[in-house]
C-alpha cells in the first residue's frame, strides 16, 4: 500500500477506534450512574 | 621554572582560546558529530564552512531560545514548559557546551543524559507527568453528562487528517503520524508517539505541540467563527447535572483503562498513568499522594521535561525547512480538530429536538488543551450572549478530549506498525 492509502486507512481505523472507545465508556458511565449508587449514609 | 612575563601572558591567553574558537564557530562554521559535540577542530583546512552546520544556525537557535523565554514570561504562553525549553535551547546551542554530548572522560552532558534516560530510553517523563495530570482532573462534569464523551472523539479528526496531508507532502508514514499527533493538543502524548516512532522531527513536533496549546485562545475562536453562525453560537444549553456517586468516580478510571486497553493495547501506558492519577484523587484514601502528584510530582517532571526536550533542539536538528512545515501542519491539525468537533455538534443537532440542541462551540472544546479550550468557549459564548454560560458543558467536552487524545495516541501506536507490516 502507498503511504497515502495507509494514512487514509489509519484515519478510518483511528476514528472508528476512538468512537468505539468513547461509546463504550459512555455506555459504561451511564450504567455506573444508574447502578453504582453510594450508600445513603455515605457520600 | 621561572616564567617570563610574556610567557605567562601567552599562557593565560591560551586558556581563553576557547573564546576565539567560539567566535570562529559562530562566524565561520563548526562540525557536529553524532553525539552532538561541537568540534571546531573539524573545520575544513581551507577555512571553508563545514557542510554540517554553520554558525548562523546556532545564532538562530539562540534567538529561538530567547523567543521562547520571551513568550513564556512576557506573554504567559505555557511558561512552565516554554521557559525551560527556551533556556535549554540556549544551553545546547552554545559552542562547546558542557550540557550536551559525551566528554572525553566518559561523562555525559546533563541535558543529553536527561533526554536519553527520561525520554528516549523509557518515555518515563511524559508518562509520569500523566499521573499528575490525572490527579488534577475532575471528571465530574463529564460523568454527569456522558454524551460529551463523543466530542472527545470527534475532535481528534485533525490528527488523522494531518497524517494524510503530511504523507501527501512526502513524509514517511511514521514521521507523518508523529506530525499528526500534534493535533492531540497534548504535549506528553506528542512526545511519546514521536519518540516511539524515532522521528528526526521530534524537536519541531514538541515545540509545535506546546506552542499551539498556548495559542488555543487565538486559534480556536477563528476556527469556530469560520464554521458557525452567530445564531448557532447563541444556542443556550441548560445544565442540570446529576450527582455522581463516589463508586462511579472510583470505578470510572478502572473501566476506562480496561476498555481503552482492550481496543488499543498500546494506549495502556498513557491511559493507565492518567487514570492512576485520577484514582489517587478519587479514592479519597490517598490525599497526600494525590496532592503530591498534582503539585510536587507534576512540577518536578515539568521542570525536567522542558530541559530534556531541549536536547533535541540542537541547531542541526531544528534549523531546517522541515521545522516550518511541521509547525504549519501542527496548525492544520489544531484547526481541523476544532472544526471537526464543531461540525459533529452540528450533525447531532440535526437529530435533536428544539430546546435540546447543542451549542456547536462546545464540540470545539473536545480537544485536549485543558482547561484553556473550555475557557475559550465560555468566553466566546458570553461575548455572543452575556447570559449564556457554557463552561460546565465545555469542561465536560474538554476532559473527554483529554481521554480522546491519549486513546488517539494509543491507536496510532497500535495501528501504524501493523499497517507497515512491522
Amino acid at each position: 500500500m502507498t503511504a497515502l492509502q495507509n494514512a487514509l486507512l489509519l484515519m478510518l481505523l483511528g476514528m472508528v477506534g476512538i468512537f468505539a472507545v468513547m461509546l463504550l465508556i459512555m455506555v459504561a458511565v451511564n450504567l455506573l450512574n444508574k447502578f453504582a449508587k453510594d450508600n445513603d449514609n455515605k457520600k | 621554572m621561572q616564567y617570563g612575563k610574556e610567557v605567562y601572558i601567552v599562557e593565560v591567553l591560551q586558556h581563553f582560546s576557547f573564546l576565539w574558537e567560539s567566535i570562529v564557530a559562530f562566524l565561520k562554521g563548526v562540525d557536529v558529530n553524532q553525539d552532538g559535540i561541537v568540534n571546531p577542530g573539524a573545520l575544513l583546512a581551507d577555512g571553508t564552512v563545514s557542510p554540517d552546520i554553520t554558525g548562523w544556525k546556532l545564532l538562530v537557535m539562540l534567538a529561538v531560545g530567547g523567543l521562547l523565554i520571551y513568550l513564556a514570561i512576557a506573554k504567559d504562553f505555557e511558561p512552565s514548559l516554554l521557559m525551560p525549553m527556551g533556556l535549554g535551547a540556549i544551553l545546547v546551542n552554545l559552542p562547546f557546551s558542557g550540557a550536551i554530548g559525551n566528554a572525553a572522560d566518559g561523562s555525559q552532558g546533563i541535558i543529553d543524559w536527561l533526554f536519553k534516560v527520561g525520554i528516549e530510553a523509557s518515555e518515563a517523563l511524559p508518562l509520569i507527568l500523566f499521573i499528575g495530570i490525572g490527579a488534577m482532573i475532575d471528571f465530574g462534569p463529564l460523568l454527569s453528562n456522558p454524551k460529551m464523551f463523543l466530542f472527545g472523539g470527534a475532535a481528534q479528526f485533525g490528527i488523522f487528517l494531518t497524517v494524510a496531508v503530511a504523507t501527501l507532502l512526502g513524509y514517511d508514514f511514521k514521521d507523518a503520524a508523529s506530525i499528526g499527533i500534534i493535533g492531540a493538543a497534548d504535549g506528553p502524548t506528542a512526545i511519546l508517539v514521536a519518540n516511539v516512532f524515532d522521528t528526526p522531527l521530534l524537536p519541531a513536533i514538541m515545540v509545535a505541540a506546546y506552542s499551539y496549546m498556548a495559542l488555543v485562545p487565538i486559534i480556536q475562536p477563528l476556527a469556530i467563527k469560520a464554521v458557525t453562525t452567530k445564531k448557532e453560537r447563541m444556542i443556550r444549553m441548560s445544565y442540570n447535572p446529576s450527582s455522581v456517586s463516589r463508586k462511579t468516580r472510583i470505578l470510572f478510571p478502572i473501566v476506562v483503562t480496561v476498555i481503552a486497553g482492550l481496543i488499543a493495547p498500546k494506549s495502556v501506558s498513557l491511559v493507565g498513568m492518567l487514570m492512576f492519577g485520577n484514582l489517587l484523587r478519587e479514592c479519597l484514601k490517598l490525599d497526600n499522594l494525590s496532592q503530591t502528584a498534582q503539585t510536587s510530582l507534576a512540577n518536578l517532571i515539568t521542570i525536567v521535561l522542558g530541559l530534556s526536550i531541549a536536547a533535541s533542539m540542537k541547531a542541526e536538528n531544528f534549523v531546517k525547512l522541515d521545522t516550518i512545515i511541521v509547525m504549519a501542519l501542527g496548525l492544520v491539525a489544531f484547526v481541523f480538530d476544532t472544526i471537526a468537533g464543531v461540525m459533529f455538534a452540528k450533525l447531532l443537532n440535526i437529530f435533536l429536538p428544539e430546546g435540546k440542541k447543542i451549542n456547536p462551540m462546545v464540540g470545539g472544546a473536545g480537544i485536549s488543551a485543558f482547561p484553556m479550550s473550555a475557557r475559550v468557549i465560555q468566553k466566546m459564548a458570553l461575548k455572543e450572549d452575556n447570559q449564556n454560560h457554557l463552561l460546565m458543558h465545555a469542561v465536560g467536552a474538554n476532559v473527554a478530549g483529554q481521554i480522546g487524545s491519549v486513546v488517539a495516541g494509543g491507536i496510532i501506536l497500535t495501528v501504524v506498525p501493523k499497517l507497515l507490516g512491522a
